[in-house]
């Protein structure tokens, strides 16, 4: 492992603790875990990004996030097995405690807890920690207009899907351009509270 | 169905199962079939999921922990499941 990478974790080491699951920061020797996680074909699918990820690109996008306090990358946990891993951006340009705008993004990798009740429960705890830590004012989304099941699951969540989808370019010259249509959802602190309550009988042990 | 059918449907665990099912999904108890599966269905999402947690544990007088949640994702499993909590089914019995 690159010793830039080491010895140094991301900025941010506090977990956080909801919803019958667990977010840990994530630590330089889980990269590879993640790496193989990302370049599973399942788990791609859904993503804006489909590129291969080799071990070199996946050690350079530590030494850019690690540092970067507009951004938090986390592994979720359940009954202390990580399962996933989940992310937030500052979508304003302000670091994250001062940002008003706040993407998140996340997957489950572990098989069993896909397309589960389980799925939802570390997203309400990411969404719960930027309202009530982080002080911000809406989260966002973006989500692929064919991934039908996502689209669902953020309407479960309390987003909000706003009228107008966006369209982005991605990949590169070597693998090939492609137009991706994303639906954009917002969601306040009152929608999380009222789609967080809906859940809240379920959170069990 | 004759009065006499239903009101077996109606004392069997089996029979409860099937009601349970057929009340949170809100479909017709002729659907629910041992091989339906979460998110097989449009009718079986998250939304009515829950509403069967609570409609099973409200019906067999039991609660459900986190991992029987998440693996309840077809009537056989939750028959599995509930057989763990001690609920004996007359199919699963001869099997």
């Amino acid at each position: 492992m690159n010793p830039a990478i080491q010895n140094h974790g991301m900025w941010h080491q506090q977990s956080i603790a909801d919803f019958s699951v667990e977010l840990r920061p994530l630590q330089p020797e889980q990269l590879e875990m993640l790496r193989q996680w990302r370049n599973d074909p399942i788990i791609a699918a859904p993503m804006l990004q489909q590129q291969y990820i080799s071990d070199t690109m996946q050690q350079q996008w530590f030494l850019k996030v690690k540092a970067d306090q507009c951004q938090a990358q986390f592994v979720i946990y359940y009954k202390d097995e990580a399962i996933g891993a989940c992310n937030l951006k500052s979508a304003d340009g302000q670091p994250l405690g001062h940002a008003e705008t706040i993407e998140t993004g996340f997957y489950l990798a572990h098989p069993r807890f896909r397309g589960t009740l389980l799925a939802f429960f570390p997203a309400l705890a990411l969404n719960q920690y930027c309202f009530k830590s982080l002080n911000c004012k809406t989260l966002l989304a973006h989500v692929k207009l064919s991934n039908s099941a996502a689209l669902r699951f953020n309407e479960k969540l309390g987003y909000q899907r706003q009228p107008d989808p966006i369209t982005v370019q991605t990949g590169s010259a070597e693998q090939g351009v492609e137009t991706v249509e994303l639906a954009v959802f917002k969601l306040n602190a009152l929608e999380h509270q009222q789609a967080a309550a809906a859940f809240a009988p379920f959170i069990r042990n | 169905m004759t009065a006499a059918n239903s009101t077996a449907l109606h004392l069997s665990n089996t029979g409860r199962l099937k009601h349970a099912f057929a009340t949170a999904l809100a479909i017709d108890v002729a659907r629910i079939s041992d091989d339906l599966a979460y998110n097989s269905i449009a009718e079986w999402d998250s939304t009515a999921h829950m509403l069967l947690i609570a409609e099973l544990e409200n019906c067999f007088n039991l609660m459900l922990d986190t991992d029987d949640i998440i693996d309840m994702s077809s009537v056989t499993m939750a028959k599995t499941i509930l057989t763990k909590h001690g609920v004996v089914f007359e199919d699963m019995e001869s099997a």
